[in-house]
């Protein structure tokens, strides 16, 4: 019999939490929040950051990114913004395209 | 089995130095790293490149690589040789290193190659690792890994709350240390008003956790379908309208799709193409409400004409007096032109 699973949309995770998913230390990860790679959703405190589970993607890209090409936080930060810039525009630009041809084309 | 040529792969002479072939690798990287590349092939080159890095950069496997490197071209010289002597030449095809032992299961990164000189579990123990290559064997109790699955989901799905089935493999490890894959079908709970790019979480559903510990969780990457008709702008839809000019012209009273069914839209008159028309409450469910269908109008020539239509066509254009071209002749475009002519 095929289980039934309940679901979470986009959950929140603690620090804890957070660090598991995306196999990364606690002090790493006020690093990559010092250099705002990683932001918080919620919390003043360390202790009390949320992170939004969307973050985790981020973050495992950020580290691989400094693993294979050797790149220091500060240019990381920067070239997840260039590549997040990057796939605004390309998504736009598709969507725009999309919206031509249906307006312009046969 | 193939022979791979690790400093073919990189690029660099096999005399070069540590520093040579970091650097050759680091290019490489930067040109194939799956997060920053569009190469078609990134993966599966970055891949490549990873695997003749992992070799190269360390003294001891390049040691023991060049080394079955030098045996091989020594037999194909050999061989060679026996060929242009008239011998009929051994039967190998390839390379088959360590008396063919090698292992059944290959690493999932690393090349079969790979696995048959430095074995599938040496893969997991020194400094280059990729990302699924992190779920390693360990001795004491760690959850397991977390696994990300895309999932399409059609727009008219996301409306109300769906139960969707799902079939995944997971691979895992052993007891033996050796890699394994297993089936797991669910039936996964929807909720209504996933957007694109919002992650599901299945709790418990990732791959099985070494010792006593939990197993991973199951993130679903919700990807919306495109759809026909219907383009998305954040909660909002859009729809082309195509009307014919005379329907544009007198109004009129269409049945309009909308991803809940059909309804009425009445198109007032005089309706000009490019118009935006609102249908309240039939666009996309959003946790803050729901969004809204426009029908953007687009007024369409019929392709053909016949004579009777022409002549139609022809007591318009004499009656109606609109030149379609007025804003060319406004006075601020004068002005301008008149400005920019006297320009030198």
């Amino acid at each position: 019999m095929i289980q039934l699973i309940i679901s979470e949309v986009n959950p929140q995770l603690n620090v804890e939490e957070f660090c598991h998913c995306a196999s990364i230390s606690e002090t790493l990860l006020h690093e990559l929040v010092e250099h705002s790679i990683a932001v918080p959703v919620a919390g003043v405190h360390a202790h009390e950051w949320l992170f939004n589970i969307t973050t985790v993607s981020i973050v495992k890209k950020a580290t691989r990114i400094h693993r294979d090409l050797a790149i220091d936080w500060a240019g990381i930060a920067l070239a997840l913004n260039l590549l997040d810039d990057i796939e605004k525009l390309k998504v736009e630009n598709e969507h725009l395209k999309k919206q031509l041809s249906r307006f312009c084309g046969e | 089995m193939e022979f791979k040529d690790y400093y073919v792969v990189l690029g660099v002479d096999p005399t070069v130095d540590d520093k040579a072939i970091k650097t050759a690798f680091r290019k490489l990287a930067r040109q194939y790293h799956p997060d920053v590349s569009k190469h078609p092939q990134a993966e599966a080159k970055f891949k490549e490149v990873a695997e003749a890095y992992e070799v190269l950069h360390n003294a001891e496997k390049r040691a023991e690589y060049d080394e079955l490197r030098e045996n091989r071209s020594r037999r194909q010289s050999h061989q060679q040789q026996g060929r242009q002597s008239g011998a009929s030449g051994s039967s190998q095809h390839g390379f088959a290193p360590g008396g063919q032992g090698g292992f059944e299961q290959s690493d999932q990164d690393f090349s079969d190659f790979f696995n048959s000189i430095f074995g599938s579990a040496n893969a997991n123990e020194n400094g280059f690792q990729y990302e699924s290559r992190r779920g390693r064997a360990e001795s004491s109790a760690q959850k397991g890994r977390d696994v990300e699955i895309e999932f399409p989901i059609f727009l008219e799905d996301t409306l109300a709350d769906a139960v969707k089935p799902i079939e995944y493999i997971l691979p895992y490890q052993d007891s033996q240390g050796y890699r394994q894959e297993m089936k797991k079908s669910l039936k996964v709970k929807i909720p209504a008003g996933v957007a694109d790019g919002e992650r599901i979480r299945l709790k418990g559903q990732g791959t099985p956790g070494s010792g006593h510990a939990p197993h991973g969780d199951v993130y679903l990457h919700i990807r919306l379908v495109p759809h026909p008709l219907f383009d998305v702008e954040g909660h909002n839809l859009t729809i082309a309208l195509p009307l014919a000019p005379w329907e544009a012209a007198l109004g009129t009273k269409i049945t309009l799709p909308t991803l809940s069914g059909k309804i009425q839209l009445t198109i007032p008159a005089n309706s000009q193409s490019g118009q935006r028309m609102r249908i309240k409450g039939k666009g996309l469910v959003s946790k803050t409400g729901t969004g809204d269908l426009f029908a953007v109008i687009k007024i369409v020539m019929p392709n053909h004409a016949d004579e009777t239509t022409k002549q139609l066509w022809t007591q318009l254009a004499d009656k109606a007096k609109f030149d379609a071209r007025a804003e060319w002749n406004t006075e601020p475009n004068k002005e301008r032109n008149k400005e920019w002519s006297n320009q030198p």
